[in-house]
């Protein structure tokens, strides 16, 4: 694919590929943008070639995912090498999107929270489903597992998020 | 939002949030110009790194090779026709002799060595039964 081709795609998924980063890189919007740079960089000198398998999106998600993956193992080792014992930093350094309360800001705190609580690989597949709108087959090319076992992530991820959010509504309520 | 949370209520509430979050989006110029400057700095370096490493595998295989070479040739085998023209001894098979044939022999070789004689004159030898000689066909 040339480069005037590939810069098209890319350009067309940006939004998309970038929210995804966001979410493989726990909402950590640095570190997003960084780990998307990485991905393009990754396509633009050759070391992921697109195949042709699947739409071009659903594979740049993947690289997207392997090269937050990476990220965060080079991270772990480097803090195990050299950082000293220390508190820990809280977990989102700037949170996206959240400027002023509200009641849409509570939902979105809420959700957020559920999806948190949930395995990693249940959270993805909701993710890729509901907020990416992907299906359930080209979530599972994006993680790298079967179709059958991301239905399985898919149901059981789906069942306990409604059980969460149920959980934080009644204790908002309450 | 109902208490069941069904598929739409779930649909719905990811919308939400996929809406703030497309706000926040950095634009694509900026991160695309960064990555491709990255990745013209890589390409031009390639060739360099490539050259390296083959001219490093190329020397660890002439290494090998000259080590397993020199291992072969440094000892002249006695039976190779080029051992007399090395300066060692002439090597023959007849007057070959063992270094450590001395350890074969004993105090009692000539025992093993000789026929035992009897000494005893025929007349005595004819007191204890004994043929005195080889016996004479008549």
């Amino acid at each position: 694919m040339e480069n005037a081709e590939l810069r098209l795609h890319l350009e067309s998924c940006h939004g998309q590929s970038f929210r995804w980063a966001l979410h493989c890189c726990e909402r950590d919007r640095v570190e997003a943008e960084d780990v998307l740079q990485t991905a393009y960089l990754k396509v633009l000198d050759g070391r992921a070639r697109f195949d042709g398998r699947s739409s071009f999106s659903t594979w740049l998600s993947a690289v997207i995912r392997r090269t937050a993956a990476d990220e965060r193992r080079r991270r772990i080792l480097h803090f195990a090498r050299h950082a000293p014992l220390h508190e820990s930093a809280p977990l989102a350094t700037e949170r996206a999107g959240a400027t002023e309360e509200s009641e849409s800001t509570e939902r979105h705190a809420m959700l957020e929270s559920a999806l948190a609580v949930l395995p990693r690989r249940q959270r993805e597949v909701l993710l890729l489903v509901f907020y990416h709108e992907r299906t359930v087959e080209e979530a599972a090319m994006v993680i790298g597992i079967g179709v059958g076992s991301a239905r399985t992530h898919y149901a059981r991820g789906k069942q306990r998020l409604r059980e969460l959010l149920q959980y934080s509504e009644i204790r908002h309520d309450g | 939002m109902t208490d069941e949370w069904n598929d739409q209520d779930l649909g719905k509430a990811f919308a939400e949030l996929r809406e703030g979050d497309a706000a926040t989006t950095p634009p694509f110029g900026p991160v695309y110009a960064a990555a491709l400057a990255a990745a013209t700095r890589r390409k031009a370096i390639a060739p360099r790194r490539r050259a390296v490493s083959s001219a490093a595998a190329a020397a660890v295989v002439l290494a090998i090779a000259g080590a397993g070479w020199l291992s072969l040739h440094s000892r002249v085998s006695p039976l190779s026709p080029r051992f007399a023209d090395s300066g060692a001894p002439a090597f023959s098979l007849s007057t070959w002799r063992s270094p450590t044939a001395f350890l074969l022999h004993g105090p009692n070789d000539m025992l093993l060595n000789t026929l035992p004689t009897i000494t005893a004159s025929p007349a005595e030898l004819n007191v204890l039964g004994l043929p005195a000689g080889p016996r004479r066909r008549s």
